[in-house]
């Protein structure tokens, strides 16, 4: 074993000693005067050919392991994949007051950040709050609160229940082809979730949010309303009307 | 389009990444009797008993070299009727690179053997790009799938 462990680092200092490897003694950010006309240009050295040159001898000249770690390898990749991807569904996790919902990633075109919204004469009064730019398209911004009946809480008592400072972002969902604006005061970010594992809704939810809810997802330590996305998008499809 | 770069003997060539299934390791290969030299032998991927093509072999008569950068890819071979795998070494797979269809310039002379579909130049350096379909010359083709050729096809070998 000793023995191995030696000889791979006799390779890594053969190696080492081909390249010059002007990284080391420049540094690899155009920072503090650096002496590479090029890092000047490319800023770090990531994006330098002689870098990435680098790399690429590195791995072209790494001989392959030995025959017992090919070995294991062969038995890994002769097994079948188990670790399946049927029945996960990826879903994007996002905030209102203080509930937590999951929705399809699929209808989730973008997240940005809050934007300006521009009224829009005698359609207000609904769900419509009015028109964003979002990347140079006029979309609709639809009140999911007020679809899914959750009331815009205090920032006191956020603080109070301990829910982490707001991060307010926006959401644009649909199909392709006319996608909607929604707000939302946090986006977690991703996760996955399997069918077997949705949970029923407890009675206690609001009407509103039932009617739109398929289910709970248990995900670390918080429980997340799974939001039926099909007819999430027809509920506000209704409200912009 | 994201494309898998690798070489054969020296020159570069781009695979679309649609086409590949997974990127693995330079395993040992079953050897097999009587068969071209281009196929290496066959591989057990997953349960799926596949052929191995060695590239090299195929275009320069040559063996790939055994490095660490000398990879399989497996690939979607036969996808209209019936998905077929082939697994297939490259050397130096390893990166990916981004090219635009506008960035490829038709390839200028076919005999209907050539498999390289376009051209494209990356790093003042050419580049070719292979389609899975295209890289089987048709007698290897009906040798590694005697069931789903043709059996109109011309270039059949009946032994």
């Amino acid at each position: 074993m000793a023995e191995e462990e030696s000889s791979s680092e006799l390779i890594q200092t053969d190696y080492q000693s081909q390249v010059d490897a002007c990284w080391r003694s420049i540094g690899v950010w155009a920072s503090h005067g650096a002496t590479c006309s090029i890092l000047n240009e490319v800023i770090h050295c990531r994006n330098c050919q002689v870098y990435i040159q680098a790399g690429r001898d590195c791995l072209s000249d790494q001989l392959l392991p030995d025959a017992d770690e090919m070995q294991k390898y062969s038995e890994f990749y002769r097994e079948k994949k188990t670790a399946s991807d049927s029945g996960w569904s990826k879903v994007t996790l996002f905030r209102l007051g203080s509930e937590w919902f999951a929705l399809d990633t699929d209808i989730v075109m973008s997240v940005f950040k809050p934007q300006s919204c521009c009224w829009v004469p005698h359609r207000s009064n609904r769900g419509i709050k009015g028109i964003a730019n979002v990347d140079g398209d006029a979309l609709v911004v639809v009140s999911l609160s007020q679809l899914l009946g959750i009331v815009a809480e205090e920032s006191n008592d956020n603080v109070e229940r301990g829910v982490s400072k707001a991060y307010p972002r926006m959401l644009a969902i649909g199909k392709s082809d006319k996608p909607m604006v929604v707000e939302v005061d946090e986006v977690w970010g991703q996760s996955r979730y399997n069918a077997e594992h949705v949970l029923p809704l407890p009675s206690t939810v609001s009407k509103a949010a039932h009617k739109y809810s398929v289910g709970l997802i248990q995900l670390e330590d918080k429980r997340v309303g799974l939001l039926d996305a099909a007819l999430l998008l027809y509920g506000l499809e209704q409200a912009m009307k | 389009m994201i494309y898998l770069r690798f070489e054969i003997a020296g020159q570069s060539y781009a695979l679309t990444s649609d086409a590949i299934v997974e990127v693995i390791p330079f395993l040992p290969i079953k050897k097999i009797t009587h068969i071209s030299p281009e196929v290496s032998g066959m591989l057990d991927y997953r349960g799926n008993l596949i052929p191995v093509i060695d590239l090299s072999m195929l275009f320069h008569q040559q063996t790939s070299s055994a490095y660490a950068s000398t990879r399989i890819v497996v690939v979607n071979y036969l996808q209209e009727d019936k998905k077929l795998l082939l697994a297939l070494i490259a050397e130096r797979a390893t990166e990916t690179i981004r090219l635009d269809e506008s960035d490829f310039t038709p390839q200028v002379i076919s005999n209907k053997r050539i498999p390289y579909s376009a051209t494209a130049t990356v790093e003042e350096e050419l580049i070719y790009r292979l389609e899975v379909e295209g890289i089987l010359p048709s007698e290897l083709k009906s040798q590694l799938y005697p069931q789903n050729t043709d059996s109109g096809e011309p270039g059949r070998h009946v032994n």
